[in-house]
């Protein structure tokens, strides 16, 4: 640059600068915190958690027997029906049919 | 077409640049480096991890560029991006071309000028891609641009830039520096996410983090590149256009119209961008306008770009080696951070009250958003506030000593004349007298007497130890153009305190016409 400069020296105009600069540096650590602890980051909707079925439960036990009762059958009923029932006979005759026998 | 044919406005142009070799050669430096730059990015995007078998060998021909609306912000153009690099090879030939004949003066400036057209231009295409697509928007954001730009050419005392310079620091911005930092950080998306993502593939919550830190590493990547290229070009300008007075006051007025300039393309953009993304993130291109052309045209860009100019006028003007580099580098560790912590914290405090104050209503729109989004800026404006203000009493207080001593010298600015040139409120009171009393004609009259006599004044403070030589012709030459303008119409005598003034329409006698 050969344009000649001004004989006055800008002593205020450097330390405003810096100030600036000091500005900037603080402002810019405070961005990094945001940024680092993710502050800023989108926030993102929840993810639903899904729902587990639960398993039932098994019973441990075998069922008791009810009060009153003789315990479990241990046999085979042995009194079936050994005879085919009988079908009756009478059975009423047909109908004439409207208008005679044809 | 030589200098004597050319239109008006080229031949001013031409008349406001240096065209000595050292200047040149400065100017050839600036560009070499920014060229560097570019292609440092560029190599490292080539070798960055391929992430997939698609991956092209630079990220920049990915399809959709990988990265949603980021990736568009920073896409270049294919076409563009091989005009870039033909200019590069064109603008290497031609300095080979140089190197090897050693031509004449005359052709040695033309390859120059050759030469930095070749390797800058084509960056240009990018910013003037997004104005031709989003011309509405670009359009729209003119009218506040410009009377910015009024109030910067305007708003200076004792001893303006000159408008070329001016226009050409808003051209330096909106072209270059938008066009070469969106091609950087572009390129740098993508070296990132090389980078970054190679290790991403395990889960998707994995890669969601990935993208964010690829993120904050290109807002920071494109705020020093940003304030890299505002600072080349501030001292671009300083070095090739002639002007009076190298202070803090005009690297300020250069660097804002610089980041005035990327402003005007970004805003367009953005107001495009975040109109067709409403649904998605609730901003509107409405929005964007209000908060980037009006309540917010001073601020980004515009004030760090400023205060980065700032900085380098301080650095020019100062003369030990160490004040010079404590200038520079603050300033443009001021402009750096600022920049992202603006980005970051106004986001952040976005987050925070919104989670309190309905979002898009009219006080959100027209009072939360906007503080919210100037409130980091803050320190900042009023750092550069105090640097105007400094300065132009440090002016000032120059102005009085170069007036008083060239009231000494000769008639060319008399002791009546020299309160007026000292004082700008005094200076305003007279043109708006000589408005009334003689129309405009005695208005211009006697405005480009008194530019004609803030030059010579200023000319006087440069050389108020060695008017000799090159220098003493120099302010003989400025002396004739007062003392001409001063006889060829005669001009009006400007009222004096207390003299009363006739309403407009009044008849009033005309320049040169004698009065009682």
């Amino acid at each position: 640059m050969d344009e000649k400069r001004p004989p006055s020296a800008p002593r205020p105009q450097l330390l405003l600068l810096t100030a600036g600069a000091v500005i900037g540096a603080v402002l810019l650590a405070a961005a990094l915190v945001v940024d680092l602890t993710g502050a800023n980051d989108p926030q993102t909707p929840a993810m639903p958690t899904p729902v587990r079925p639960t398993m039932p439960s098994l019973p441990t036990t075998f069922p008791t027997v009810p009060p009153g009762g003789s315990g479990l059958p241990t046999q085979l009923p042995t009194d079936f029906p050994t005879q085919m029932p009988s079908f009756p006979t009478d059975l009423p005759s047909i109908p004439q049919m409207p208008g005679g026998a044809p | 077409m030589t200098a004597n044919t050319a239109p008006a406005p080229i031949a001013a142009l031409r008349a406001a640049v240096r065209d000595d070799p050292a200047a040149r050669g400065r100017a050839l430096l600036v560009v070499r480096l920014a060229i560097a730059l570019y292609l440092v990015e560029l190599l490292l995007n080539l070798v960055r991890p391929h992430t997939g078998q698609n991956d092209p060998i630079l990220s920049i021909f990915q399809k959709a560029s990988g990265g949603g609306s980021v990736g568009r912000l920073l896409g270049t153009p294919r076409l563009v991006f091989w005009t870039v690099l033909a200019g590069i090879v064109i603008g290497a030939l031609i300095q080979a071309v140089v190197l090897a004949t050693r031509p004449d003066e005359r052709r040695a400036r033309a390859l120059t000028w050759a030469t930095i057209a070749a390797m800058l231009g084509p960056f240009g295409l990018i910013p003037v891609t997004v104005v031709v697509e989003y011309p509405a928007q670009s359009l729209a954001c003119v009218p506040g641009t410009a009377f910015v730009l009024w109030l910067l050419h305007h708003g200076q005392r004792f001893s303006r830039v000159p408008l070329a310079m001016l226009l050409v620091a808003f051209g330096w911005g909106a072209l270059i520096v938008f066009g070469l930092g969106r091609a950087a950080s572009g390129l740098a998306f993508g070296t990132a996410n090389g980078f970054l993502a190679k290790g991403g593939k395990a889960s998707l919550t994995s890669q969601i983090k990935s993208q964010y830190h690829v993120i904050d590493l290109v807002i920071v990547h494109l705020a020093v590149v940003n304030a890299l290229l505002v600072a080349a070009g501030v001292v671009l300008l300083l070095v090739l256009f002639r002007h009076r007075v190298t202070d803090v006051v005009t690297g300020l007025v250069l660097g804002a119209a610089v980041g005035l300039g990327y402003n005007l393309v970004e805003s367009a953009m953005f107001i495009r961008l975040f109109g067709s993304f409403s649904a998605f993130n609730g901003t509107t291109g409405g929005f964007e306008y209000w908060v980037r052309q009006s309540a917010g045209l001073l601020g980004g860009q515009a004030t760090f770009g400023a205060l980065l100019g700032a900085g380098i006028g301080v650095a020019a003007q100062a003369r030990r080696p160490g004040e010079r580099r404590r200038a520079a580098l603050t300033a443009l560790a001021a402009a750096i951070a600022g920049a992202i912590a603006t980005e970051v914290l106004s986001a952040w405090l976005s987050h925070l009250v919104h989670d309190h104050i309905d979002m898009g209503g009219p006080f959100d729109t027209l009072v939360v958003s906007p503080f919210l989004w100037l409130l980091p800026q803050v320190p900042f404006a009023l750092v550069a506030v105090v640097l105007l203000v400094l300065g132009t009493r440090a002016r000032a207080a120059a102005a009085r000593t170069a007036v008083s001593a060239e009231t000494a010298s000769g008639p060319a600015i008399t002791r009546q004349e020299a309160p007026f040139l000292i004082d700008p409120a005094l200076r305003l009171w007279t043109l708006t007298g000589t408005w009334r009393l003689h129309g405009w004609t005695g208005l211009r009259t006697l405005r480009r007497l008194q530019m004609a006599q803030l030059d010579l004044a200023a000319w006087r403070w440069r050389h108020l130890d060695d008017a000799g030589g090159p220098a003493r012709e120099e302010g003989d030459a400025l002396r004739a153009k007062v003392m001409r303008l001063k006889t060829r119409t005669g001009a009006p005598a400007a009222p004096r305190p207390g003299q009363a003034t006739p309403r407009p329409g009044q008849a009033t006698p005309r320049p040169g016409q004698a009065t009682p």
